[in-house]
């Protein structure tokens, strides 16, 4: 019994740890989706960002010099995909597939220059853990990210910027009758949104691991966009979501010493995340120009 | 002084010269009309003043100063202000933001919505709008969201309106609480400029009237000429002919049996009544206007009937026969469908005009066989319609992108009343067609009920649901809120069941 | 019309040549010289009777993909869950050839590729299904049905389906489940006649057809569709299930014909090379044949100087996403013509 309510309380804790990854990355899907961006290339975004920061921390032995590195390469992945998208009219779905197999293709095969190994990087040092009083020792990143969504909650709803993004995923055409700069708006979204999933990339390999995987991100990506859906593209919204699908995550490893299959296990977030979307967030409006390309007069 | 003055204007696009050496002025305090047919170029010379689009040449001067409009960022700070046609609105976003987008007031780097409201409720009160401040946008009649662009660009202080087809959707009713509003703000100084191409409308409200057809400034009505002028006069500026607008008021047959029934039919979407208990029938050669503001359940009336919206209930029986199923049924019975919109419900626009003019119709044996498309019949079937409905294309092969939006809709046209038989579903048939073309539908469908044929003729131009119907139905919030033949309607009396008033006596049962 | 089409092959090679210069790049960084390095690919490809054989045989499993691919965007959906639905074909055919004992070949292969089919068609469906009944988003949930499937297949492989030995694997299907081989190596065998039947069979639908009529309208405008009477619904639906079919039936040639086995994650990414193919070929199933074999010697000679030059393999992947990527922006291609045509224009006139 005890080793049922160990495991709840372990699944619990490390679902906050599991999320904050997922919880980044989500948060910069918002400001993609806000701008009529689908948010699919996070994936590529966060591995890019992990690979990065694994390597920028690597080279100088600083895992903030980390941190930086893997914000800056995933807004410049992120602003690729903008440009292409908004200027030159590339399909989003065909975009999201594009970046995501440059940062796959790209990662693995930079891997094996820098470090001549296809599956994992050497070890990096870590950020720093902060003890707070209940939750034990927890990442700074934590904190991070929750200055950072009611940031971004008080950026999107209270500033004028906030508002004409917004405008623009409804409806781009009217932001622009109104002498908008659309465009401008929508790289510097795609930046923001770039620098978070690289913040959740680079978390991954020095915060949560202290090397960098083949694929690290395993789809990662993708579940993040879920939980933009789940969380109503609101900044707070998705940190409930963070959690939950921190949680599937976590279960996954609390369940290892029960003598189930890894593969049966690595499942469960999947499978997690097709179900939300099917059954979970049928009424959720998403912005109304999303996936949609402008037409220029 | 002029407060606007467009000079030789030149816009040229690969194929066409939308504007050739075009000159207008607009004085301060007036309403001016800009009167045109559907590609003469109004809307393009608009476009230019509002900055978004660059003349080839030509000076545009405001206020005696040359001034350069290259964005509409700088014609708003100029003063100028336009109200689009299509609605350029964030449907899930209320009006105050909705209006203050681009504009914000703002306090310690937030916006300040507070402030924002209480002006826009000034304006409200000054101009005599009715919108709420708080409403959500898709919540809004189609008059209101019109006042929220105007609003839009009151806010900006515009002193010179630029309004696309303002009267095009609104009911009798709202076109005259537009005008008491157009003519508050002239009161209030500013100049407005309405395009048009409603012939009457602007003796009501212009004080001078400029015409263009194709490109270039046919004519022009100062103040003082205004009474002398006639309508006939006015049409020939814009059409080119000296022929009179043709009176379609003639003696109409007497119709035969019922053909085409509809009973009960009610819709919900979310517990939200979209169709109420609609009963409706027209008779062989029958000409069946729907009138009503866009938005009153039309659509969704036109799709139950096509079966593209499966309602909550519906009885409909064609010749005495009920009819079931889905749309390909629906065709097969021989109930042909125009939709409102073409580029969205009726072409595939990246085919060709052999494939468009067979959808619909794939399962015809005249065009396939046991699953086998019989091209060389399509071709020359093409051939043959491209022809006859006069669609100017090089061959059949063209595909419909590379087509005018009037040859495209003839294309559509040229499907459906080849094909159809019996019933004709017809919405907003002539919506950005020129005049000579929407006198050619107009001729088709007339014959088509002569050859015994019922149709229902769904329109916001109220002049069309005139010039066509036998008789007439009034849409209101999803229900029929009156009928009578057309002869016992007047548009006034049309108008006041558009906007939900009530008539003294009540509706008719003409199929009874 | 004359225009469109220069401006498409202008765009395809530039497209081509920006990805070739960054493999370039690529090997410059590994120390190689790019040209040498082509070279050996090249070489590595072609050069010999079993790399062609190996070459061709990449080609005919990537071509697959590229029609299953090209099946489905026909009827306006793009198809990402192709890594599944191989996955889920390929092992539904172990299963088929592993299990079922006993029966006569001529019976026995076309069991396991219906089986094939009809596994990865439905699980292809699925992702329209759930679109059409729940409103899910078709992304997603073609990715995560990806990795179930991937994950699925793998547990499978490595648990009750593992033959003996450290490596996760299906025990080889029996000898009666075998496609006939072509040449003397299992390589290349005779699922490429099937993949140009398929071929002309999907070439000849879409062209001459009422279904092939009514998924090209349901994939230009799935509204007008509805208007015309087609349900855009069932024939999406129907696309769906073909493209997975596809996907899948090479997933089962990989099984009975290449491997003789299901590998636990025998593809290297299959389901984007068809997309990168497809793209390639203009979304023309007879271009697809040519992008494909130009993939096909891509991967086959890769793997050669991965083993003799040590250059990463992954190269490859890197190329595929420029061409996707750049093929793929309308806009790119009459920006980068209109530049041309100036430059051309500015040039004439000097010459003047």
């Amino acid at each position: 019994m005890s080793d049922v309510l160990n495991m709840i309380q372990s699944i619990l804790f490390s679902a906050f740890r599991m999320g904050v990854p997922l919880a980044f990355a989500a948060l910069g899907g918002i400001y993609s989706s806000r701008a009529g961006i689908v948010a699919m290339g996070l994936e590529g975004m966060m591995l890019t960002g992990a690979f990065s920061a694994t390597y920028v921390t690597y080279l100088t032995n600083n895992p903030w010099f980390g941190l930086l590195g893997g914000m800056i390469a995933g807004m410049l992945l992120a602003m690729f995909e903008g440009i292409l998208i908004v200027r030159y009219k590339l399909n989003q779905v065909i975009g999201g597939v594009g970046i995501n197999l440059l940062a796959l293709g790209g990662t693995n095969l930079l891997m094996q220059m820098v470090w001549d190994n296809r599956g994992k990087s050497p070890l990096v040092p870590t950020i720093g853990k902060v003890n707070i009083p209940g939750l034990g020792s927890v990442s700074v990143l934590l904190i991070l990210l929750i200055v950072l969504a009611i940031a971004s909650w008080f950026l999107i709803y209270k500033t004028a910027w906030g508002l004409r993004l917004r405008v623009i995923g409804e409806n781009p055409q009217a932001a622009r009758s109104l002498g908008i700069k659309t465009n401008q708006i929508q790289y510097t979204a795609m930046a923001v949104c770039g620098m978070l999933s690289g913040l959740a990339g680079s978390y991954m390999c020095i915060d949560q691991l202290d090397f960098f995987s083949r694929n690290v991100t395993a789809g990662r990506g993708y579940i993040a966009m879920s939980i933009d859906i789940l969380g109503r593209y609101h900044p707070l919204g998705i940190l409930a979501g963070g959690v939950l699908f921190g949680a599937a995550d976590a279960s996954q490893v609390a369940l290892q010493r029960f003598n189930i299959s890894g593969q049966l296990l690595k499942m469960i977030p999947y499978l997690v995340t097709l179900l939300v979307i099917v059954f979970a967030v049928k009424h959720v409006k998403a912005p109304a120009s999303l996936g949609k390309n402008m037409n220029e007069e | 002084m002029s407060i606007v003055n467009l000079k030789d204007i030149v816009k040229t696009y690969p194929n066409v010269t939308a504007l050739d050496h075009v000159s207008m002025k607009i004085e301060k305090g007036e309403i001016h009309a800009l009167l045109g047919e559907n590609g003469a170029g109004k809307s393009t010379l608009m476009k230019v003043l509002y900055g978004m689009t660059r003349p080839d040449s030509g000076e545009i001067e405001i206020n005696g100063t040359l001034v350069e409009i290259q964005n509409p960022m700088q014609a708003i700070n100029i003063g100028i202000g336009m109200v689009h046609q299509h609605f350029m609105l964030a449907e899930a976003m209320n009006v105050v933001e909705n209006i203050i987008v681009g504009s914000e007031p703002k306090k310690n780097g937030r916006v300040d919505y507070y402030q924002a409201k209480q002006e826009i409720e000034k304006m409200i009160q000054k101009f005599g709008f009715s919108v709420s401040p708080d409403a959500l946008v898709e919540d809004l009649t189609v008059g209101e969201k019109q006042q929220v662009e105007i609003l839009k660009t009151l806010y900006r202080s515009a002193e010179i309106l630029i309004l696309d087809e303002p009267t095009a959707v609104l009911s009798p009713q709202e076109v005259e609480r537009f005008f008491e509003v157009l003519k508050r703000m002239k009161s209030d100084g500013k100049s407005c400029i309405i395009i048009t191409h409603k012939l009457y409308e602007v003796f009501q409200i212009a004080d001078r009237i400029t015409v263009m057809r194709d490109g270039v400034v046919t004519g022009q009505v100062e103040p003082e000429n205004m009474i002398k002028t006639s309508v006939n006069q006015l049409a020939n500026y814009m059409v080119g002919k000296t022929t009179a607008i043709t009176n379609h008021a003639q003696e109409r047959k007497v119709y035969g049996d019922i053909c085409f029934e509809v009973e009960e039919l009610s819709c919900k979407n979310e517990n939200k009544v979209i169709l109420d208990d609609i009963s409706l029938c027209i008779r062989k050669g029958e000409i069946l206007g729907i009138a009503g503001v866009e938005g009153n359940g039309q659509s969704e009336l036109v799709k139950a009937l096509t079966g593209l919206l499966k309602p909550n209930s519906m009885i409909l029986k064609l010749d005495g026969k009920t009819v079931k199923g889905t749309t390909k049924d629906f065709i097969k019975q021989g109930i042909g469908h125009i939709p409102e919109d073409r580029l969205k419900y009726a072409v595939a626009e990246n085919m060709s005009i052999a494939e468009n003019l067979v959808l619909g119709y794939q399962d015809s044996e005249e065009y396939c066989k046991k699953g086998i498309m019989k091209l060389k019949k399509i071709k020359s079937m093409s051939a043959g319609r491209i022809e006859k409905y006069r669609i100017k294309a090089p061959d059949f092969k063209t595909l419909i992108n590379q087509l005018s939006g009037g040859n495209q809709q003839k294309v559509v046209v040229a499907r459906v009343f080849e094909e159809t038989s019996k019933v004709l579903i017809c919405s907003q048939l002539t919506r950005g067609v020129d005049i000579s073309t929407s006198e050619f539908f107009y001729s088709l469908l007339r014959a088509f009920g002569e050859s015994g044929g019922a149709t229902l003729l769904v329109s916001s131009d109220l002049e069309e649901i005139f010039t066509l119907s036998d008789t007439i139905a009034v849409m209101y919030k999803g229900k029929i809120a009156g009928l009578r033949k057309k002869e016992d309607f007047t548009r006034e009396e049309v108008g006041i069941l558009m906007t939900g008033g009530r008539l003294d006596t009540g509706k008719e049962d003409h199929c009874g | 019309m004359g225009k469109g089409n220069s401006n498409k092959v202008v765009i395809l090679i530039i497209s081509l040549f920006i990805s070739l210069i960054v493999g370039a790049v690529v090997f410059a960084m590994c120390g190689y010289s790019p040209l040498s390095a082509y070279i050996a690919i090249l070489k590595g490809g072609l050069g010999s009777r079993s790399s062609i054989i190996i070459s061709l045989s990449q080609t005919m499993i990537i071509a697959f993909m590229g029609l299953a691919y090209i099946t489905a965007i026909r009827a306006g959906i793009c198809n990402i869950g192709l890594e599944g639905q191989m996955y889920v074909g390929a092992i539904a055919a172990a299963i088929a050839g592993v299990y079922i004992k006993g029966i006569p070949s001529f019976i026995h292969v076309p069991l396991v590729l219906l089986m094939a089919i009809v596994a990865a068609g439905l699980w292809g469906m699925l992702v329209a299904v759930l679109k059409i009944r729940f409103g899910a988003n078709e992304i997603i949930t073609a990715i995560m049905l990806n990795f179930i499937a991937e994950n699925f297949t793998s547990y499978l492989v490595s648990g009750p389906m593992k033959v003996e030995g450290t490596v996760a694997q299906s025990e080889r299907v029996q000898d009666s489940a075998h496609l006939v081989n072509l040449v003397d190596t299992p390589q290349l065998s005779s699922g490429i006649l099937i993949f140009f039947f398929l071929t002309i069979i999907i070439f000849l639908i879409m062209k001459y057809t009422r279904f092939g009529f009514e998924v090209r309208v349901t994939g230009e405008n799935a509204l007008a569709a509805e208007t015309g009477g087609i349900s855009a619904k069932r024939t999406m639906s129907i696309a769906m299930f073909t493209s997975g079919a596809i996907a899948g039936l090479a997933g089962a040639i990989i099984v009975i014909g290449v491997n003789g086995r299901f590998i636990d994650g025998f593809s290297s990414g299959f389901g984007w090379d068809g997309i990168a193919v497809a793209s390639l070929a203009g979304l023309n199933v007879i271009g697809n044949i040519f992008s494909s074999f130009l993939f096909g010697v891509l991967r086959a000679g890769a793997t050669v100087v991965n083993r003799t030059a040590r250059i990463p393999y992954d190269f490859i992947v890197v190329i595929q996403a420029f061409i996707v990527l750049l093929l793929g922006c309308p806009k790119l291609s009459e920006d980068l013509y209109g530049k041309i045509r100036k430059i051309a224009v500015r040039k004439g006139k000097k010459d003047e």
